[in-house]
């Protein structure tokens, strides 16, 4: 630590060059050209690339042992940095409604889209209860008519007509990219997980059964475009046991989609509790 | 045609190409439209060569799935555009669903004379494509660790062998001769979207997920019909060469 | 106490103050028609119509009647340069004065539609001369020098302009805005007077700004005189208020001043109203920032740097300025942050040689002396080839002409020339507001004359054109020699400053060098490092509203304003963190 009798003169140029700014700038504005994204703006030398912060080098002279070694030519980069900025889009506190479409993506031969929707309660910014709902319908491909061709035999396949499900939504992921090179979009990586019923052809005539205890596991990501929309693009995959027939013994039946959803927030805007 | 893999494949990669100039955080980007939005980007692609050797394997299949190496060579004009050309090949195996189940005798596997009568099962691949990567992101994980990503949409074309697909009469004949189907080519073309996430910065891990659309004849049907086949795509990109900035 | 450029700043609400909205009242008296508000259209790009005028039936009206009304008819089918001919060929000719009047009014307004906005200003101006009794349009000019004026760059022109009409009775709301340029104008002139030592004569002139800029009705927007499309309506009443909040100032009754400014606030907060200026809004938070960080208040000066909206034009500054505040305090942390905003890529082109060195400071602070070395040999690489330069301009015996030709040459400089010292030694010249004012004003004017009157072909040729270039060139010859003439101080003081600079930093390096021999001696005493390094705390944490990103060397705009520094090493214990989140 230097000692008082240091301090004195270093204070002395300390406030000296604290008075610059008034001494120095006075009489003058200086202007930031922010008004047009100039051609001139557009490459910026950047520079040269550098890596993560690397160790200091060890000490070699005695001075260096004395005072230390500088580590990167960026002093910055030797020191821990970090930009902390405000989220674009806060949830917290707010309603989430979702209308979605899912094509499946693991069944070649029935295929199934299903339309839903969420209504969901940010409890966090970072975590949401859900209840989510939806139909499905089903598609025979061309695989079933080959299939049945190749093996003489009958394709069975579970049914699936409608899903609900109570999901916790978990987001402990953010990023952030540039598109194009103009603008910046943010999202968040999301994870869901829940459990609640399904309802199959088993589920009514002939066999009423009654609906099937499901669970739901999945992950997605979202896109804000201001203030009370979001764009969602997701992977869940639904599971629920079913006995496609009762000459087979029962299985746990997969149905994995993509989802695509637009949802809407209310209330409609937020507010930064934080400063 | 039905509402196959390809098209939710479209439909996902018109979500994220049509999401970005609507999604954006307008109250924390103040600078927009004035300033470009990254500057000492750390990890550039512009000038560089791709090298890739890559792992695939075959996702949403019918009858056949698909396990197969391969290697891709790539030339990027910039961050943005960049070609390259792909080979991959590798060995198919019946899928659960070429089970055959019968209340007295319990489920076996299919014959290999049935299985010469559906299609899927890919010998080799190989094309060249277009990649347009509009995006270049960083992902924060658990405050701990920042990935630096981009994205990318990819259209290309290729030549696809697979197993020929025989009529039942010409399946018997030939499990008879005790010989094989043989293969035939088809051209066709891929569709699909696809990620670097950068480690180092000549190196990246690569997945992409790719929609190959072919026509391919079944016996069965005597008819020409559209095969898709996805494959998600894993390996690692070596950058040769400095970014060009 | 010298004034700072908390005066300088109220220029920079002329912008905005100079871009008054259309105007489509009709002020004439009951003779008058009204005149319809057109828009006004870009200069045409085909040659233009005929020079000649229709033949005239001279059958019971006089000539000269008979004139106008064809020149008038010509306006009319949007032919506005054969109008403006034919106005001119009217004012030319001495045995129809009788109609010089109205072709005076009517050319200003031909060449207004033109786009040639300053030689309507002008023209409007001759008008206004003659006073409301000399001229049947008096009103009908003053409605075209507002409308002309926004469209002008250099609202010195339109100060100068406005201060003849001072004393003139006019509607409630053109009077508000009149009332602000004249008081903008008084300001100006105290500001000038109490430069050049006239403190009295300074005094009446900024108590004359503050009676006028009282006058201005409250709730008064620009809004009131018709909407312009592209420029935003501004606050007239709070603009007003933050010229008496300047003048207060200057004044020196500082706590006025501050209750002035904070009025400003209110009343374009935007939750309230829907002209929130943000232009005056953030002009006010920076004057509220610099008065409290002038009375060493600095953790307030700190809030008010804060408030300033990002990425406006002034946002730059109140970040560096707020380092300051921000060092004063002990907050390493966030002044390194602020600093490493200034130094990112993106505003390579912007001049704060000062930051570097209160960056060294930080670190010789901090005892991390290698680094505050290397941060004053980076600054001397930088600057003194700056100052070199610098010396060898203002060394020169030549005509202030010449130093604006060369910023001119300075701003033509491309891509490639990005680093030249040429370009970043203009940059220093533009970063004065008066000076990049007037080069705006040039530019116009040379745009008016290149485009608006030379392009025009025939137009060019006659002697209304003729006339028009000779007059804006003899206008832009007055600019340039003025811009050169603020050029030259600018670059000498600035020049000065570097200089000074320069010398602090090589006082620094001396302090440094003073440091690691002690240093150096008391371990090779001790055997040992005598100050300890000791590793800071560094944390990821941070609230659910905002998101954390590790400085990698890659700069993000959007983060640009948020850094925050953790000294890994040091002497000093971690300074105490302020409640961030």
């Amino acid at each position: 630590m230097p000692s008082i009798s240091m301090r004195a003169p270093l204070r002395t140029l300390s406030w000296l060059l604290v008075a610059l700014p008034l001494a120095v700038h006075a009489q003058e504005m200086p202007g930031l050209d922010l008004s047009s994204p100039a051609k001139d703006k557009g490459k910026v030398a950047a520079p040269s690339p550098t890596a993560k912060p690397a160790p200091a080098a060890e000490p070699g002279t005695p001075l260096e042992k004395a005072v230390g070694v500088p580590g990167e030519a960026d002093a910055a980069l030797e020191d821990r940095v970090k930009a902390v900025q405000r989220k674009g889009f806060i949830k917290q506190n707010r309603f989430q409604l979702t209308a979605f479409v899912a094509p499946t993506v693991n069944d070649a031969f029935y295929e199934k889209l299903g339309v839903g929707g969420m209504l969901a309660y940010n409890v966090q910014d970072s975590f949401a209860v859900a209840l989510r709902g939806a139909y499905w319908f089903a598609f025979k491909s061309q695989y079933v008519k080959q299939g049945a061709f190749a093996f003489q035999s009958q394709l069975l396949s579970s049914q699936l007509y409608g899903t609900a499900m109570l999901d916790g939504i978990w987001s402990p992921v953010y990023g952030k990219f540039a598109w194009l090179g103009k603008s910046i979009v943010h999202f968040d990586a999301y994870v869901i997980a829940g459990g609640g019923l399904a309802w199959s052809a088993t589920s009514g005539a002939p066999r009423n059964e009654g609906p099937h205890v499901a669970g739901d596991l999945g992950a997605g990501i979202r896109f804000y475009p201001n203030d009370w929309t979001c764009l969602d693009l997701g992977l869940v995959g639904t599971f629920y046991a079913d006995q496609k027939d009762t000459a087979l013994p029962g299985n746990i039946q997969k149905v994995v989609a993509i989802t695509l959803g637009v949802s809407f927030f209310v209330p409609t805007r937020f507010e930064y509790y934080y400063p | 045609m039905t509402a196959r893999t390809h098209i939710r494949v479209l439909l996902a990669a018109a979500a994220i190409a049509a999401a970005p100039p609507v999604a954006r955080a307008s109250e924390a980007d103040a600078f927009e439209n004035k300033i470009v939005p990254i500057s000492g980007q750390l990890y550039g692609k512009g000038g560089r060569f791709e090298l890739e050797p890559l792992a695939a394997l075959s996702v949403d299949d019918a009858f056949y799935a698909k396990y197969f190496g391969g290697v891709r060579a790539g030339w990027h004009f910039s961050d943005f555009w960049s070609v390259a050309v792909t080979f991959q090949g590798g060995a198919s195996q019946p899928t659960s669903s070429t089970s055959l189940c019968t209340a007295s005798q319990g489920c076996k596997a299919a014959t290999p004379e049935q299985l010469w009568q559906v299609p899927g099962d890919i010998r080799w691949l190989g094309g060249a494509e277009v990649l347009f990567s509009p995006v270049y992101g960083k992902v924060n994980v658990l405050a701990s660790a920042v990935l630096h990503l981009d994205f990318s949409l990819i259209a290309g074309v290729d030549f696809i062998e697979s197993q020929k697909v025989l009529s039942a009469a010409q399946a018997a004949q030939v499990a008879s001769s005790g010989g094989t189907p043989g293969n035939v080519g088809a051209p066709g073309m891929h569709l699909g979207l696809g990620t670097h996430i950068f480690f180092a910065s000549f190196a990246a891990v690569t997945l992409e997920l790719k929609d190959y659309l072919y026509f391919t004849d079944i016996g069965n049907l005597n008819a020409n019909k559209l095969q898709n086949q996805i494959f998600v795509e894993l390996g690692v990109s070596f950058f040769i060469g400095q970014p060009s900035r | 106490m010298p004034l700072p450029r908390t005066l300088l700043l109220l220029l920079l609400a002329a912008p905005g103050v100079a871009g008054a909205q259309g105007l489509g009242l009709d002020l004439g008296g009951p003779q008058k028609k009204a005149e319809p508000q057109k828009a006004v259209p870009a200069p045409a790009a085909k040659p233009a119509a005929p020079m000649t005028l229709d033949a005239i039936n001279v059958a019971g009206r006089s000539a000269g009647r008979q004139r106008m009304d064809a020149a008038k008819r010509l306006y009319d089918d949007k032919a506005w340069e054969s109008a403006a001919v034919g106005f001119d060929e009217i004012l030319r000719d001495r045995s129809i004065a009788a109609e010089h009047d109205e072709a005076r009014y009517r050319l200003a307004q031909s060449l207004e539609k033109l786009g040639l906005y300053y030689s309507a200003f002008s023209r409007y101006e001759e008008i206004l001369a003659k006073g409301p009794q000399g001229s049947k349009f008096y009103y009908n000019a003053l409605d075209g020098l507002f409308s002309a004026a926004r469209h002008m760059a250099n609202d010195r022109v339109v100060l100068a302009g406005t201060a003849r009409l001072a004393g003139e009775k006019m509607p409630a709301e053109y009077q508000d805005r009149l009332n602000l340029l004249l008081a903008r104008y008084h300001y100006e002139r105290g500001r000038a007077l109490l430069e050049s030592g006239q403190a009295a004569e300074a005094r009446r002139e900024l108590e004359e700004a503050r009676r006028l800029a009282g006058q201005v009705r409250p709730g008064a927007t620009s809004a009131a005189i018709g909407s312009d499309v592209g420029n935003p309506t501004e606050n007239l009443a709070a603009r007003a208020r933050f010229v008496d909040g300047t003048a207060l100032y200057a004044l020196g009754s500082e706590p006025q001043a501050l209750d002035a400014f904070k009025d400003v606030i209110r009343l374009t907060n935007p939750r309230k109203t829907a002209q929130s200026d943000a232009r005056v809004r953030e002009l006010a938070f920076l004057q509220l920032a610099r008065i409290h960080y002038e009375h060493k208040q600095n953790r307030y000066a700190i809030w008010y740097f804060g408030k300033m909206p990002w990425g406006e034009p002034l946002w730059l500054e109140g970040l560096w300025e707020s380092s300051y505040a921000h060092y004063r305090i002990g907050d390493y942390e966030k002044a390194l942050g602020n600093l490493l905003t200034l130094h990112s890529p993106f505003f390579v082109d912007e001049y704060f040689p000062e930051s570097y060195i209160l960056k060294a400071v930080i670190y010789f602070e901090n005892c991390r002396y290698p680094e505050a070395r290397s941060i004053l040999e980076d600054f001397t690489r930088r600057y003194e080839p700056v100052y070199q330069e610098l010396v060898r301009l203002t060394a020169r015996k030549v005509p202030p002409s010449t130093f604006y030709e060369e910023i001119e040459q300075g701003q033509k400089a491309g891509d490639a020339d990005r680093g030249s010292l040429m370009r970043k030694v203009m940059k220093i010249a533009l970063t004065d507001d008066a000076i990049d004012r007037l080069n705006d004003s040039i530019q116009q004017l040379e745009k008016e004359m290149d485009e608006g009157v030379a392009g025009r072909g025939r137009f060019a040729r006659t002697a209304l054109g003729e006339d028009l270039l000779q007059r804006l060139k003899a206008d832009r010859a007055r600019l340039v020699e003025e811009a050169g003439a603020r050029a030259r101080q600018k670059l000498e003081a600035e020049r000065d400053d570097l200089k000074r600079l320069l010398e602090q930093a090589l006082r620094v390096k001396i302090e440094v060098s003073r440091k690691e021999r002690e240093a150096l001696e008391a371990s090779l005493a001790k055997g040992a490092p005598v100050n300890v390094l000791r590793p800071y705390r560094y944390t990821t944490a941070v609230s659910d509203e905002h998101e954390y990103w590790p400085y990698e060397g890659e700069s993000w705009r959007d983060e640009l304003g948020t850094y925050s520094y953790t000294l890994t090493r040091g002497c000093r214990e971690g300074p105490g963190r302020l409640s961030s989140p």
